[in-house]
This record gives C-alpha cells, structure tokens and sequence, in this order.
C-alpha cells in the first residue's frame, strides 16, 4: 500500500534526545514508540515542540514523558483512505500500522497526499 | 478546487527576532505547525516545527560551540542553554521559501509541495501574504474532492 521503507521506532525509556536525533538523522516526522515489542505511543516533532516549550531536559527525559500515547493505528489490511480519514479527523500526520499488535510500518501524510495527487492526477 | 478554498486565513506569524522557546509557545497556542517569517511586512523566511526540532538543537554547531549531541549535553545539566542563549527565528528559519498562490490547483500544489519536499507553502498574492497551507489542508481538499465525484 505504499513503498517499503526502513520502519524507524524507539524504546519508551529512551531520551528525548535519541528521539530528536533519530528524527533528525533519518529526516523523518515521527515514530512508533514500543515498549517489549509492543506498540505504546507515537512521538512525533509536534510532541519535541512541546518539550521544548516546556524547556524539557531533552537527555534526562524519557520519551514516554512526552508521546502521545494508544496512537490510533490501522491494521496492516486497511487502505490508505483509511490512513488519511485518521489525518484529517484527527489532525495527525502518522499513522501506525499494526499487526497483531505490533507496528509493521509507519504512513505518513506524504505517503498519503502523493497517492492521492497521483490518483487525481491520472483521473483527470 | 483552488487553495483559497484549503488555506488557513490569516496566518500566523513570527517575527525574526522571536526566540525559539516563543516560537514552540505560539505553535502549540495556535495548534499550528508552521510560522512564516515577517520583516516590515515582506515574507523573510518560515520556522516549522522541523526546524526547531533539528536546527533548534544544532543552532550551537552553527555558532560553533558543539555537535548536535555536544549541544544535548548542556541539556543533562538542567535547563537547555540553546534556548537560553538566545536562538532567534532568523537562526533556524528556510530562508528559501516556496510558496503558493491563492487561485492555484491544489493537485499542482500538493505535487509541488511533495516533489520539493516541503510541508507548508505561505500563501501570497501581490506579494502579500494572505495565508498558509499545509499537507493536512491540501488532504483535507482532496478527500472532499473525491467525496463529490464519487
């Protein structure tokens, strides 16, 4: 449903800092925090905003402290008009998918938004 | 459908001397992701939430002082000095903005906005800015377009 990619996730007891960094170096928007293999939360630039308003200490400071948590995910079967129905409704920009509980992939509103150019596009 | 029909209207915006720990503030106040930067009434630059989040932290190498995680290390100490220091939207900000007229085509814009890589476009119309549109806005338009076709 959308090009494979590297799926990028982080331990909720990291830091805030890993989280910043990880974000940084691989160029992307948020990720899926798991604690034992199982999907807690998603921490995302948003939430670091938030941190840094907050004048967090980034290297002390558990992600957990500042995920969002039970992010509201799709199953691995669902499309990704499903994935962008969550955006908007929710104003969110990641979506987790889910299989069996853990997170297989993570779609973003990039994903989404050049399908649905494309789709358009060839439609006329 | 055109992107005066998607856009947020006005923006909301910074100003180049704002420190980075206002900007956050004004984002999370507004519930907004992105700020255009304004100098006497001209479109300088724009600050998103990328910026704060990876040249915020790096805005100490940029002067000089210390890699991202030698920056972090004044953070272990208590309050985080890059913010006390003084970082300003002029610091982080694109300075390279693309933007986005009023009566363009939300499918060229959203191609525009993925094929360059950018997640907000400052709106301008006569060299004036008169909004903001975002991915979300320019997906929220697309899902009401294929609403009326189907």
């Amino acid at each position: 449903m959308k090009p494979a990619v590297p799926l990028h996730t982080i331990d909720a007891t990291s830091s805030l800092q890993d989280a910043a960094e990880t974000l940084a170096f691989y160029g992307i928007g948020a990720l899926p925090v798991e604690e034992g293999g199982v999907l807690v939360g998603i921490v995302s630039e948003r939430d670091l905003v938030r941190a840094i308003a907050e004048l967090a200490n980034f290297a002390g400071t558990p992600v957990s402290d500042y995920m969002t948590p039970g992010p509201i995910s799709i199953d691995v079967g669902d499309s990704l008009a499903a994935a962008a129905k969550i955006m908007v409704e929710f104003q969110v920009r990641h979506v987790p998918i889910v299989e069996r509980g853990r997170v297989v992939d993570l779609v973003s509103i990039r994903d989404v938004l050049s399908s649905s150019a494309a789709s358009a596009s060839s439609t006329g | 459908m055109r992107v005066r029909d998607v856009m947020t209207a006005p923006a909301i915006v910074a100003s180049p001397e704002n420190t980075i720990g206002e900007i956050a503030a004004q984002m999370l106040r507004n519930r907004v992701t992105a700020l255009p930067v304004i100098e006497r009434g001209k479109l300088v630059g724009i600050v998103t939430e990328n910026d704060l989040v990876v040249r915020g932290v790096n805005a100490d190498e940029l002067r000089g002082h210390a890699t991202l995680r030698g920056a972090f290390v004044e953070l272990v100490r208590g309050r985080p000095r890059w913010l006390e220091v003084g970082i300003r939207a002029m610091d982080i900000m694109t300075r390279n903005v693309t933007t986005a007229t009023p009566d363009e085509d939300v499918f060229v814009v959203a191609e525009r906005m993925i094929s360059l890589d950018r997640k907000h476009m400052p709106v301008v119309e006569a060299e004036r800015l008169v909004g903001i549109v975002s991915r979300i806005d320019l997906l929220r338009g697309l899902i009401a377009l294929h609403r009326e076709v189907a």
